[in-house]
């Protein structure tokens, strides 16, 4: 009898997490200035994980008539404009540059470190019992000209006015 | 599995057909012996409707006949030749052609399994389940009924198994749900057998840690935000049922690392960050070697890299050789 062979281990959370990411893109409002050129997702950390879902599932979609281009960024000095920036933990801890980096930009921050929303973050990726789940900074959007749908704010954890 | 093609010895008729009221039998045995089956047929059909049909003999040159001719087409003919031999028990109340029978009998219901196993091989899987089912029933109606079954339960059971978690991986969907569920049932049926045997309890792990991660890779990228949730939990449900199976064949062969890997793939999937840490590292000490020999062989593989970074930045922390690995990660990826 021949053993089966056997499915290696799959990276099962980076897939909710970009998916989430496309969601959050569909549910959000920009402004004028950032609904032209190609929608940037951008994700600040290492290249795998989120960074691959994102351009393996994602890249080339359409956010209203803009196409959807996922890039990677290894220092934060590389970034130049993004709709949004998926900060990845081990560089969520920078979130505070970060948010000075981006003021007067409309980028969504979205990071994953508990206590990121006090720090700049708008959007904070949390783990609540054994789920992935989002808490929401609508001020620190607001900062930024961004504007978070009713039905992205009801599905929050948590959402900081 | 070994198989057993069980042949059948044709034993001669030792004595001779002879007078006039066993006429129809002698021509049928005749025409056996000159391999004119068909005319065989005829004859012996004939035969068991006259006044010979009380004649042992006949009814056994009956069952030979049709086993002869069973074919993928005359399929039936099997059963009319078992028919035939327990009619040929009937009439010989003595018992003085039991072992001749019986030997007919057993011959004749073991193609059954021969059967299941070629069916097997053919991966028609739901055939080779009724001929097993079908061998088993035979042989304990008419063979032995006292006959356990357990060791060839056992082995035909875990081959099934097998075969089912080999086919879904050709799969998707409802179909791949429903023979998923198939090859669970086929492996739970070992283990209530035996429940101390290593490979089903690694199979059913395997095949519930599949189906879970399946529901969240193959995640449709338009799925609306509302039924992430939905999926996660059906996903972690899958990763709870698979844990008990891989967490007791871990416990019987500890240095397998497909099994830990399965483990530490549900506690990933389960968020449950303190066991995931707790076998990755397990998983990463045994690794470790092997991918840094693989990346001296080859440099340029993006995956090996890729595992080396994920190492240094968490099980094992070391800052240098992360941004070593890192830096070469992302060369690769320009």
């Amino acid at each position: 009898m021949t053993p089966p062979s056997v499915t290696q281990m799959k990276d099962t959370r980076s897939p909710v997490k970009a998916l989430y990411l496309y969601n959050f893109a569909t549910l959000i409002d920009w402004p004028t200035d950032y609904r032209k050129g190609d929608f940037i997702i951008g994700v600040y950390g290492s290249k795998e994980g989120v960074y691959d879902n994102l351009k393996m599932k994602f890249e080339g979609k359409a956010i209203g008539s803009q196409e959807i281009v996922v890039k990677s960024f290894t220092s934060s000095s590389q970034i130049s404009k993004a709709h949004i920036l998926y900060v990845t933990p081990k560089n969520s801890s920078q979130i505070s540059s970060l948010n000075s980096q981006f003021k007067g930009k409309s980028t969504l921050l979205v990071t994953e470190r508990d206590g990121n929303l006090s720090k700049g973050a708008a959007i904070n990726f949390v783990v609540k019992g054994t789920s992935q789940k989002f808490e929401i900074s609508k001020s620190n959007a607001q900062k930024h000209k961004l504007v978070i749908a009713d039905r992205l704010l009801n599905l929050a954890v948590n959402v900081v006015e | 599995m070994k198989v057993l093609k069980h042949i059948s010895l044709i034993v001669l008729f030792l004595s001779a057909f002879s007078g006039i009221s066993q006429q129809y039998t002698t021509k049928a045995y005749a025409k056996y012996q000159a391999q004119e089956f068909d005319s065989a047929k005829y004859w012996v059909d004939s035969a068991v409707v006259s006044n010979e049909k009380t004649n042992s003999q006949t009814w056994q040159l009956r069952g030979l006949i049709y086993r002869k001719l069973e074919s993928p087409e005359n399929k039936g003919y099997r059963e009319i030749a078992i028919e035939s031999f327990l009619e040929a028990q009937k009439v010989d109340p003595e018992g003085n052609h039991k072992e001749k029978i019986d030997g007919y009998l057993y011959n004749t219901i073991i193609r059954y399994y021969n059967d299941a196993v070629t069916q097997l091989g053919e991966k028609d899987l739901e055939g080779s389940e009724k001929s097993y089912v079908a061998y088993k029933e035979m042989y304990l109606a008419h063979v032995d009924g006292t006959k356990d079954f357990k060791t060839n339960d056992i082995e035909y059971y875990n081959a099934l198994g097998s075969e089912y978690l080999k086919l879904i991986g050709t799969l998707s969907g409802e179909e791949k749900t429903q023979k998923t569920a198939k090859g669970v049932a086929f492996f739970e049926q070992v283990l209530s057998l035996d429940p101390n045997q290593f490979q089903p309890n690694f199979n059913v792990g395997i095949m519930y840690y599949n189906s879970g991660a399946d529901l969240i890779m193959n995640m449709d990228p338009l799925t609306p935000i509302e039924e992430i949730p939905v999926i996660e939990e059906k996903a972690q449900n899958n990763f709870k049922k698979a844990l008990p199976f891989l967490l007791e064949a871990h416990k019987m062969q500890p240095e397998r690392t497909d099994v830990i890997e399965a483990i530490t793939g549900c506690y990933y999937g389960l968020q449950d960050d303190e066991n995931y840490t707790k076998f990755q590292k397990i998983l990463d000490e045994k690794n470790l070697p092997t991918l840094l020999e693989k990346h001296s062989a080859n440099p340029k593989n993006r995956a090996v890299v890729r595992e080396l970074v994920r190492i240094y930045s968490t099980t094992f922390k070391d800052d240098e050789k992360y941004k070593k690995y890192a830096e070469i990660l992302d060369n690769l990826e320009e």
